[in-house]
């Protein structure tokens, strides 16, 4: 093969791209792979230590983890109120769904590195994982009312907000939709989107409906030719985009951020409705212990109760907290705690049969 | 008469005497153990996600898979799963097919202007792109519906086009796929070159025999590749059926499996079992994969030394340049436009209102730490995992390229394993990666490297494939020349192959980094602090139902993503640029 000059400067040049390509991945390799560390757990460094000292600790290590399932703004107020407090201390927000819990369990078999703290609206997994969530040592624990704790001293509820909100498009609907039998009316059949993932909280939802309502209801809301999206905020953009027209589902906070950005949407709170609580737990295989209880300290004061209910998105557990709403006594809190495999194949069967047409 | 015999002088002992034969069974056994530890070392890499997966669905007796039955809907999902598999496949190999054979009949001019243009669908995430469909093509307020809808030939509150109905779920993962087609021909066209096309016609062929008979013929190699490649793709589709099959509860294989990962306890035993059909597929697929293309040998081309040769009729200009436009504008830029829109928009809705413009959205989501963060990472584990795959696909393509030279079954195994990452839906690999990574002792949980692994392993069959196709049309008479020329294997390889195959390697390292940088599936799973990617916090996005914010992280990765492909071209060198 006769090779020219070209061609021969341009394979020296391949061979001078390849090691250095080889080179540089080996050293990208080398560094990704650090990160993690061997198992852990803080419990006996934090035990008996005094506020001041965890405090110190905290500013030292000087970021926060927080996995959550909350709506972010809601996350970014609270990190903001923080900051002001703590400037040291860096807030990560990693948001995810059920996906989450998983990810937790690897960390905490493993002693990796990963949450810190983990918010979320679904007690079970605290419930479940009650050896590994450091105590609330903090002073403003002992604000939290009695019975307001997923596990006594360890994981409080923070706020609760109201789930099943009935919402429409007035471009769309004449009549306001205030019952939920209004659901049933004919001009809002094909046109009503509904969460068709049967998750913990979905299937709660779906409990909640057939002992407040009856079966029948679900049947007939089913013969409504439902329009299955993934989640209440999704099916709430679809409302304010005019590709369905009325919701049972939604997040206050984004129906909120949606009103204030001109959509032409509209929303009430049903009287018996079914509502949902946002809790907290600090983990005992987190990287930045003090810096965990410190945020979930925070948490429970005024100052990040209210970063927490901003405009009126849900209820502090705390009490006096500025625009905190009221979630009426006749609301169902989602309890997690029936909702075993068998459980959900059953409400799936459930959801399957009348709902999904 | 006497004759005299020369006798033929003994050769001098020399130390450097020919081997003994002992010596030379050590030489030989060296590359055999070499090659035989690089499988092993492959097994391990390809397996490692799939074997414990399958264990749980075989542990406890089988409990997995007994309790398949008390699954409800499940024959249903598997029928619309195929239905999808085959569909998109067919869709996607005459959209790809016929896109490549009318970039290949227009001008020089302007294949340099819209040579790159068909790739754009797989530029944009795909998670943005399906999104971009639904803001286009949604029944009651999508953009193209409400167009079409104020003319006279439709009526009407609603459609005409259903996106979210199961033939048009298949109608847009097979335009999606079509440009995965597009690449694997337009690559096979360009090696082909047009001598053969040529000979036939100058023995009186027409245009249409010489498709027929010559052309479509010879690319068979490429359309066995591209055809397995597009229906498994199709098979493991999550990211469309997710969005689009949702709302009218159409569900496949891949988001049933989501649903059970959803859950928690995740059922793994079911999982596994709903999942191993597609593994049984997939398998089967790869095995009439590999007896339908045969010997490879036979369709080598011999390159590209005459084109441009003939002239090119206005006729042909112009439908070719409609085809690939049209196509262009209903697969890449409509959607893109619609993006762009909703994320200058308050909030989505199905009406156009330029006075209601505003950038909030960019700044909101550019000052996100997270997002920052999310393209760092990204890129990192993107780049990384681009040259280490393309490394190991290479030598694997190398190993199964020359099997007469290596010991059976050591080309026939890794031919296998290189397809098997093929086999499984990203959100199982995930899961399976999880499983491995979590181990006590192993500690990568949450880093970049267990994202950099698992991007590696996904991604060997695309660069193993995109390098036999290379070598395949290459055909072996500059290797075998090295060869006798005395340089060894090695040197062959580095001084040869590699300077031949580089705009190979240019095209499939920009097909690798755009199917990396969109990675989602496996991301998911193994994300962690500091090792969460673009597509995943897109999806964060898109599950709270923050459309204007998809929107931009979709446009913020579109132009990563495009960077990232300049680059690799760029380095690639002008034939890369031609090829594309």
């Amino acid at each position: 093969m006769n090779c020219t000059e070209g061609e021969l400067m341009a394979t020296r040049r391949s061979m001078k791209w390849s090691k250095a390509a080889a080179l540089l991945t080996a050293g990208a390799f080398v560094l990704s792979a650090c990160g993690s560390s061997g198992g852990r757990d803080a419990s006996e460094e934090i035990e008996g230590k005094s506020w001041d000292a965890i405090i110190a600790d905290a500013r030292s290590e000087g970021e926060v983890v927080v996995y959550n399932n909350y709506d972010q703004e809601m996350v970014t107020r609270v990190a903001t109120e923080f900051n002001k407090i703590y400037p040291e201390i860096k807030v990560t927000s990693e948001k995810g769904n059920q996906d989450m819990f998983a990810t937790l369990d690897a960390q905490i078999a493993t002693g990796t590195d990963g949450a810190d703290l983990f918010m979320n609206t679904l007690p079970f997994w605290f419930e479940k994982h009650e050896a590994d969530l450091l105590p609330a040592v903090g002073p403003n624990a002992d604000s939290v009312p009695d019975g307001r704790w997923v596990i006594e001293g360890s994981v409080p509820n923070l706020i609760a907000a109201p789930y099943s909100v009935f919402v429409w498009n007035t471009d769309a609907v004449n009549q306001p939709i205030e019952k939920w039998d209004d659901f049933l009316r004919p001009d809002l059949k094909g046109k009503i989107a509904f969460k068709g993932d049967v998750n913990v909280s979905g299937a709660d939802f779906l409990s909640f409906l057939t002992d407040e309502l009856g079966e029948g209801y679900l049947e007939a809301l089913g013969n409504q030719n439902l329009k299955m999206y993934q989640s209440g905020g999704t099916a709430t953009q679809a409302v304010a985009a005019g590709e369905v027209v009325a919701t049972m589902m939604s997040v206050p906070s984004l129906l909120m951020s949606l009103q204030k950005s001109g959509a032409h949407i509209d929303y009430r709170f049903p009287e018996n409705g079914f509502a949902l609580e946002m809790s907290v737990g600090a983990l005992k295989a987190a990287k930045h212990p003090n810096a965990a209880l410190v945020f979930n300290d925070f948490l429970l004061s005024k100052e990040g109760q209210a970063a927490m209910v901003g405009d009126g998105v849900g209820a502090a557990v705390l009490e006096g907290i500025p625009n905190s709403v009221e979630v009426a006594s006749s609301y169902r809190m989602h309890d997690s705690a029936p909702y075993d495999s068998a459980e959900l194949a059953k409400w799936q069967g459930v959801a399957d049969r009348y709902l999904a047409k | 008469m006497s004759t005299a015999t020369l006798e033929t002088p003994k050769a001098p002992a020399s130390p450097q005497a020919a081997p003994t034969p002992g010596r030379r069974r050590l030489k030989v056994d060296r590359g055999r153990v070499g090659w035989m530890v690089f499988v092993v070392v492959l097994g391990v890499l390809v397996l490692a996600p799939i074997v414990p997966l399958q264990w749980q669905a075989l542990a406890d007796g089988a409990d997995g898979y007994a309790r398949l039955g008390d699954v409800s809907g499940l024959g249903e999902v598997f029928t619309t799963t195929l239905m999808l598999g085959f569909g998109a496949t067919a869709l996607g190999l005459i959209l790809g097919t016929a896109l490549a054979l009318a970039m290949n009949a227009l001008p020089a001019r302007w294949q340099s202007i819209l040579g790159f243009m068909p790739v754009l669908p797989m530029v944009m995430p795909s998670v943005a792109h399906v999104v971009g469909f639904v803001f286009l093509f949604s029944p009651d307020n999508g953009y193209v519906n409400t167009f079409l809808r104020s003319l006279p030939f439709f009526d009407g509150e609603t459609g005409p086009v259903n996106v979210y109905s199961v033939p048009w779920i298949i109608i847009y993962t097979g335009t999606h796929l079509a440009a995965f087609v597009y690449l694997f021909v337009r690559t096979g066209l360009t090696n082909l070159g047009a001598d053969y096309g040529l000979a036939a016609r100058v023995n009186g062929a027409g245009g249409l025999r010489v498709l027929l008979t010559v052309t479509l013929p010879l690319l068979r190699p490429t359309f066995v590749y591209a055809g397995g490649v597009v229906f498994l793709l199709s098979l493991g589709q999550f990211t469309g059926p997710l969005v689009l099959g949702g709302r009218e509860n159409v569900d496949v294989l891949a988001t049933k499996l989501y649903e059970y990962m959803g859950d928690y306890p995740v059922d793994y035993p079911l999982a596994a079992a709903v999942g191993s059909p597609l593994l049984l597929v997939a398998v089967v697929m790869v095995l009439i994969q590999r007896r339908m293309v045969g010997s490879a040998k036979r369709f080598v081309g011999q390159g590209a030394s005459s084109r441009g040769v003939e002239t090119v009729s206005k006729t042909t200009t112009a439908v070719s340049a409609t085809i690939v436009i049209g196509y262009v504008l209903i697969a890449a830029i409509l959607p893109l436009l619609a993006l762009v829109y909703v994320s200058v928009s308050p909030y989505w809705s199905g009406t156009i209102d330029f006075g209601a413009v505003t950038l909030q959205h960019f700044s909101d989501t550019l000052s996100q730490v997270a997002v920052y963060n999310a393209i760092v990472t990204t890129l990192v584990v993107s780049i990384v995992g681009v040259v280490l795959s393309i490394a190991l696909g290479m030598v694997i393509a190398h190993g199964i390229h020359h099997k007469d030279r290596l010991a059976y079954p050591i080309p026939q195994v890794l031919d296998f394993l290189a397809n098997l990452p093929l086999s499984v839906p990203a959100a199982l690999m995930g899961f399976g990666f999880l499983f491995v990574v979590a181990q006590p002792g192993i500690g990568l949980y949450g880093t970049k490297a267990s994202l950099i692994i698992a991007y590696v392993v996904i991604m060997i069959p695309y660069a193993v494939r995109y390098h036999l196709a290379t070598l395949a049309s290459l055909g072996s008479q500059s290797t075998e020349a090295s060869l006798v020329a005395g340089a060894g294997a090695l040197r062959t390889f580095f001084l040869v192959t590699v300077p031949l195959s580089r705009a190979g390697i240019a095209s499939s390292a920009a097909m690798i980094f755009v199917l990396l940088s969109h990675e989602f599936g496996v991301s998911l799973l193994l994300k962690g602090p500091g090792s969460n990617v673009l597509s995943v916090v897109l999806y964060q996005q898109y599950s709270t139902g923050a459309y204007p914010a998809v929107a931009v992280i979709a446009l913020i990765m579109t132009v990563v993503t495009a960077i990232g492909l300049l680059v690799a071209l760029k380095i690639g060198g002008k034939r890369a640029l031609e090829n594309m």
